[in-house]
């Protein structure tokens, strides 16, 4: 089971973020689902190059309405699937 | 069928598809890398519009894809003027289809019906590519941001992810909205929450890391033209 919290809005925001890696990676609905916040991103996913990464991050902007600073942007941020749902879910409530 | 036309000097390609006589649907690609991703996508599409029998264009913009021009003699302005230069031997055209940046050219031929596949503002095109020279800067241990590259890309141009953008591109482009029009269809994908006049079966492949062909998406986006323009 997945230990991200699923309360409303939370969740929207973490179908987002799913969505835009699906979209991003070519991956099918089942294969989103099945990332939980260990999942590894950057490292473990050789197609998520800096371009993929520059497309990711916009299209984050896009789909939630939010702003990425360049200086936010980090290694860390994209190690696993819970560190970059917890940067969204902290940009959509800023 | 491989046409061409004539603009500033140059020759530039343009495939036609469809019958030969009648006015044309003008297909314009998405801009920079992601019209590369859509490639066979738009193809497929004006086959597939070939079927329905409808004639379609899909011109190479000078600097783009088979285009010999330099892409840094390029600026939205330049690529509206080669539209018009396009469509005068090769159309009449009677209707406008556009995916993403594509609709950033769509007014070049005047108020036609447009058809536009999820419109990008040409500042966000912008970000993404300046996201990745600041991305390539931090690795080489140069600290960058949007802000100092914009201004330095204002005046001097700029290459960003292989694209050599001219101080004239950045500035037309970083101001570049989807135009108003008369008779927009708005065209959105099944899961894509904003409002949309028309839905395609499909995802966005030019957004795919590693680039792939949908070819139900080519025969929905089709058969969506097809409906619209025979109203």
């Amino acid at each position: 089971m997945s230990e991200i919290e699923t309360s409303g809005a939370s969740d929207a925001i973490e179908t987002v973020v799913r969505q835009v890696l699906r979209d991003i990676l070519g991956l099918s609905e089942a294969q989103v689902a099945g990332f939980d916040r260990d999942t590894e991103l950057f490292g473990a996913l050789p197609e998520l190059d800096s371009m993929a990464v520059a497309g990711l991050l916009t299209e984050m902007e896009d789909r939630l309405g939010i702003l990425i600073e360049d200086d936010e942007v980090d290694g860390e941020l994209f190690e696993n699937f819970g560190n970059l749902v917890d940067f969204a879910r902290a940009k959509a409530a800023a | 069928m491989i046409a061409r036309y004539r603009f500033d000097g140059n020759d530039e390609l343009c495939l036609r598809h469809g019958p030969d006589d009648g006015p044309a649907l003008l297909i314009l690609p998405p801009l920079f890398d992601e019209a590369n991703r859509v490639r066979h996508l738009m193809v497929e599409t004006a086959r597939a519009l070939a079927g329905h029998g409808i004639a379609s264009l899909l011109p190479d913009l000078p600097g783009c894809n088979e285009s010999l021009v330099p892409l840094d003699r390029a600026s939205i302005s330049l690529w509206q003027a080669a539209l018009i230069a396009c469509a005068e031997p090769l159309g009449p055209v009677s209707h406008v289809a556009s995916i993403r940046g594509g609709a950033l050219l769509d007014g070049a031929l005047g108020d036609l019906p447009r058809w536009r596949l999820a419109p990008v503002k040409g500042g966000q095109l912008l970000r993404t590519m300046l996201r990745t020279k600041i991305a390539s800067d931090r690795e080489a241990g140069i600290a960058s941001s949007s802000e100092a590259l914009m201004e330095s890309a204002r005046t001097q141009g700029i290459e960003l992810a292989g694209n050599h953008l001219s101080p004239c591109m950045i500035r037309e482009l970083d101001a570049a909205t989807p135009s108003d029009g008369s008779a927009v269809r708005l065209a959105r994908f099944a899961d894509d929450p904003l409002e949309a006049d028309a839905r395609i079966a499909g995802a966005p492949l030019w957004l795919r890391a590693e680039p792939a062909h949908d070819a139900a998406m080519a025969q929905s986006i089709a058969a969506d033209l097809a409906a619209w323009m025979r109203g």
